[in-house]
């Protein structure tokens, strides 16, 4: 024991935040004597699926097989989001991951879209994205290694059960010797003099102590909120959903390699594509729609019987005003929530590990190290939440009329009203002048999600890059068309997601 | 769209963002219809004197399909793989910061832990002995990066001393040869509109009216048109880089010709040493709060290394930056935009990036205020990332020898620089962002070079085996030190590179401060 090194850690809450953290606190400390605890009362993992980066930072520190990891989790890869009914009714579009054409020249590729469309043409940008136009078809591949290779442009995220998740995670912890503790919290002790977190006693009597508390206890932030009152910035105004109801299918017959996000009358429903089994989730804003209303579209919708109200789950779109005090760290729903539209909840809990890990204290003076994880975690919710937020101004810019089943529900209207951040005004300002992406630090959404997220929704920038002149007219118009066919014949030439995945990670094969 | 587009540009000011700008804009716009006037006088001397680089430089170059070789020989240039420090921390320390980074096989732990490790253990060999770049400097070698990232011959980069009035006239040539329209002449009065207050024209001496869509003010110091004209503002920096001051005199070089810039702390500023072909480039940055202009001459002169070749020539600057760089329809490159102090060579820098993001943000005549806005925006946080950087220079220092050093020792620094500073101290944690300069290996060797050693080391990087990492560090040392050896003489490879006719092809250019790796 060094006295003055960091020498504990404790978890509270064992959800994916907390067996996530404590994957990633015990891989990365192994064999340096520092002790790892969560505290975890929770019988099962609670349900659900989601998305998660496919090659994050995260699971290669784990050493997580992603074949394994997809046969744990009932697996299905995912190149694209197909959005339905956003920009109005009858709209589609899909979201691919990865690259979207290639530079002409020195000028961004998509300022030539904006050039065709200008001239009158009805491009779509997705006809750029392999992983788009290959998700489409219900196709798949892992990207190719060469760069000269159109299918190296590829990028995709893999959809899983985040209750087999979950589990996957605590066995590496617990194999890498994870203290697990199997108590209930009654109350935590503050330290009279600097007001940082003293102990947890749990009502057996005993207590817990550690140099850094990990607070991953949900929305009830018991640590970072209730013990040691760190405020809630309120997105309610930004971010109008605050409740998912979610219920299962069998599986599709042939799951494409896409999440579907359909705009419906009380909000919007996430279509996850499982090995065994479809997730659907309405994610709508209580009170506005009543949780029976939603039963009643979700029913109709998956034609399964919704479980009320254990299918429901609360949010409150928002976060820490500090997610780092003293010495409690607060990670997944007790730093914050910015909605899952497109980046899974998970996204924002790897990057939440990832930061920790690279700031974890050495010593016990962790004021520096919090301030930088404070800044940086701030940037990467507000920047998250304006992707999502994003999301509910198409309406404002579709020059069509709402259809006719958005106009008689509160939910899209009420859209119009909502707030919208400065940082996105800006984005849609720029944008929109031409064709550019603000500059934002970090990567937590690549440019070219952006990007793409705001043709698809209706956003035409009024202009494009002076230098699109640097070609002409004619030589533009061959080179989308050219682009535009080998993307197609590449998709094409993939095999099909379904044999794929039965090649990739057989069902049933050992593992 | 192409009604709108603006069709002439007028860049007011020579010198090297006058031509640097006129350069690249006359490439950008290669056969499209704009015409670019640059309006300078014969009469205004520029702040030309020998030039230190970052190897940015390249890119730019390459950009503009020019010969490396061909503008080394008539810039009379010289390579360079870093800066060395002298007496900056502690009287008699001396550090580089190389265009380099580190090799070694621990990926995942900063290699400044490792070293750190080691150094807690008794060593007491210099980071630097670790470094590539640092290696062939001061043994004065060089030779051109090796293009396969597995070697450890690609761990560096390089750029250039040369001589800033020859690169502009280097470029006034290649400009002019696009088209460029150059227009003798001082500007004696602006013409602005009514209505919003841009710029309509300038007039000359000689009475003639310039008339543009887009002004470009590379005017200097004096902001002919973005200061004088608009009354833009400034921000200033002087209390945080009190240097405010320079004296510049070239000497012989007795045929010295180290492949790096000294900089010298003296009692109330710096000395700088810039090796060119032909010359040496002296010069002393120090602040007149601290010491009078002759006393600080009379320092430059006993500390030059060959005899003086010119009669010192004194400047005066500002610390700081323009408040909007970008305003109205006029853009404020080089000194017109802000200065920051030569200690890190990146005044060209600077240039080469307001002129890059003109060009991401080309305006038309509508001027649309979201794309000056990013413009702007961006350009301040490349000003404010190397102003962090610079003033750790001044601050990071246990000198106590003098007044100047006192200041700057015990000065407040911006919150930013605090904080980063105190992760740092604590654990070596350096903060990094995408854009802009320093990253890693610059934070490190300034840090390290300036006596802020962290307080704890990374527990893994602890928990390696002693024994084997010293084995590990020898093995590097050795493989370094062996690489540089193996490399040609500075002077050589100058003199082959730039002979007449010559066969060698410099490698491809990147955007990267530090080599392939980075």
């Amino acid at each position: 024991m060094n006295e003055e090194r960091l020498n504990s850690i404790v978890i509270l809450g064992g959800g994916v935040a907390g067996w996530s953290a404590a994957a990633a606190l015990t891989t990365h400390l192994q064999g340096l004597g520092i002790g790892v605890s969560i505290i975890d009362s929770t019988a099962e993992p609670v349900a659900g699926a989601s998305v998660v980066p496919a090659l994050p930072r995260l699971h290669q520190l784990l050493g997580i097989e992603e074949k394994k990891l997809m046969k744990a989790c009932s697996g299905t890869f995912q190149l694209a989001t197909h959005y339905v009914d956003w920009h109005n009714a009858g709209h589609d579009f899909f979201l691919g991951n990865g690259e979207y054409g290639a530079r002409i020249g020195t000028v961004d590729f998509n300022q030539f879209v904006t050039y065709q469309r200008k001239q009158g043409s009805d491009l779509r940008y997705e006809s750029f994205s392999v992983a788009a136009i290959a998700g489409a078809l219900g196709r798949f591949s892992h990207p190719a290694r060469d760069e000269n290779n159109v299918l190296s442009t590829l990028g995709y995220t893999l959809h899983i059960d985040t209750q087999a998740y979950q589990r996957y995670l605590k066995n590496i912890a617990e194999s890498l010797g994870v203290t697990v503790i199997d108590r209930d919290v009654i109350d935590v002790r503050l330290n009279d003099k600097n007001g940082a977190i003293e102990s947890i006693e749990f009502n057996s009597g005993e207590s817990v102590s550690a140099d850094l508390y990990v607070d991953c206890s949900g929305a009830q932030a018991t640590l970072i909120g209730d013990s040691l009152g760190v405020g809630y910035r309120d997105w309610s105004g930004i971010l109008p959903c605050n409740r998912m109801m979610s219920v299962c299918t069998a599986g599709a017959q042939k799951p494409k390699a896409l999440s579907t996000l359909v705009a419906s009358a009380h909000g919007w429903i996430k279509q996850i594509p499982l090995r065994d089994k479809t997730v659907y989730q309405y994610h709508y804003r209580h009170p506005l729609s009543s949780d029976s209303d939603v039963a009643d579209s979700l029913q109709e919708i998956s034609r399964v019987v919704v479980q009320r109200p254990s299918a429901v789950i609360h949010f409150d779109p928002g976060c820490r005003d500090r997610f780092w005090q003293h010495n409690c760290v607060a990670l997944g729903a007790a730093a914050g929530y910015t909605d899952s539209l497109n980046l899974g909840d998970l996204h924002l809990l790897q990057d939440d590990v990832l930061r920790l890990l690279k700031l974890l204290p050495q010593g016990l003076e962790f004021g520096p190290m919090a301030e930088e994880y404070n800044r940086l975690a701030t940037e990467v919710y507000q920047q998250s939440r304006d992707f999502h937020a994003a999301h509910y101004c198409a309406q404002r810019y579709a020059q069509s009329v709402p259809s006719k089943e958005k106009s008689t529900q509160k939910f899209w209207p009420y859209c119009n009203s909502l707030e919208r951040s400065e940082l996105l005004s800006q984005v849609i300002e720029l944008f929109m002048a031409s064709g550019k992406l603000v500059y934002m630090e970090g990567d937590v959404v690549e440019e070219s999600a952006w990007i793409a997220l705001l043709y698809g929704l209706g956003f035409v920038p009024d202009d494009y890059d002076t230098f699109v002149q640097e070609l002409d007219a004619r030589q533009i118009k061959t080179h989308l068309v050219n682009m535009q066919q080998i993307i197609q014949k590449s998709a094409e030439s993939l095999p099909s997601h379904v044999e794929y995945l039965d090649r990739y990670c057989p069902r049933g094969s050992p593992q | 769209m192409l009604e709108n587009a603006i069709r002439n540009i007028v860049i007011v000011g020579g010198g090297t963002a006058g031509w640097m700008t006129a350069a690249a804009m006359s490439h950008f716009f290669g056969n499209l219809p704009v015409r670019i006037s640059l309006i300078e006088s014969d009469q205004i001397g520029t702040v030309g004197v020998g030039e230190a680089t970052l190897p940015h430089l390249r890119f730019f170059n390459q950009m503009l399909g020019i010969d490396e070789n061909d503008f080394m020989r008539k810039t009379q240039a010289t390579y360079k793989l870093g800066n060395e420090f002298v007496n900056w921390g502690r009287q008699g320390d001396a550090y580089m910061h190389p265009f380099g980074n580190f090799r070694f096989p621990e990926e995942d732990i900063d290699f400044h832990q490792l070293w750190l490790k080691q150094r807690q253990g008794g060593d007491a060999h210099s980071i630097g002995e670790y470094s590539l770049a640092v290696a062939a400097a001061k043994r004065g070698r060089f030779s051109y990066p090796a293009q396969d990232p597995g070697s450890l011959l690609s761990t560096f980069s390089y750029a250039f001393h040369l001589d800033a009035s020859l690169y502009a006239r280097y470029l006034r040539d290649y400009s002019e040869s696009k088209g460029v329209t150059r227009i003798e002449g001082k500007v004696t009065d602006v013409t602005q509109q009514g209505s919003n207050g841009f710029i309509e024209s300038v007039t000359l001496e000689s009475g003639d009216v310039v008339a543009g869509e887009l002004f470009i003010d590379c005017s200097g110091f004096s902001g002919l048109l973005i200061e004088k004209t608009l009354k833009t503002g400034f921000e200033d920096w002087s209390h945080w880089l009190p240097c405010d001051r320079a004296v510049a005199i070239p000497c012989e070089s007795a045929g010295n010709m180290p492949p790096y810039t000294r900089a010298t702390a003296r009692e109330a500023g710096w000395q700088w040493r810039i090796p060119l072909q032909h010359r040496m480039g002296n010069g002393h940055v120090y602040s007149s709060g601290f010491i009078a202009d002759d006393k600080a001459a009379n320092i430059l002169l006993e500390n030059l290394d060959g005899e003086p070749l010119a009669e010192p020539a004194f400047l005066r600057f500002n610390t700081g930056k323009r408040k909007q760089c970008w305003n109205k329809n006029c853009v404020a490159i080089g000194l017109s935009g802000g200065f920051l102090e030569p200690l890190e060579s990146t005044s060209i820098y600077l240039i080469q990036i307001a002129i890059m993001k003109l060009r991401e943000f080309f305006p038309d005549v509508h001027f649309a205020a979201a794309g000056r806005n990013e413009f702007n925006r961006l350009i301040d946080m490349e000003y404010e990332r190397v102003k962090d950087f610079l003033i750790l220079h001044y601050h990071a220092t246990e000198r106590t020898d003098s007044e100047f050093w006192n200041y700057c020792r015990t000065m407040s620094i911006p919150d930013s620089l605090q904080s980063k500073m105190a992760l740092f101290r604590e654990q070596g944690h350096i903060v990094e962002y995408q854009d802009g300069l320093f990253s890693k290996p610059s934070w490190v060797a300034v840090y390290l070079g300036q006596g802020v050693i962290p307080k704890y080391t990374e527990r893994r990087a602890d928990a390696l085996s002693a024994a084997e990492l010293h084995q590990q560090l020898d093995a590097l040392r050795a493989s370094v030190s062996q690489a540089a050896e193996s490399m040609p003489a500075h002077a050589e490879q100058l003199a082959k590179h730039c002979a007449p006719g010559t066969q060698y092809q410099a490698p491809r250019a990147s955007m990267s401060l530090y080599g392939s790796r980075q």
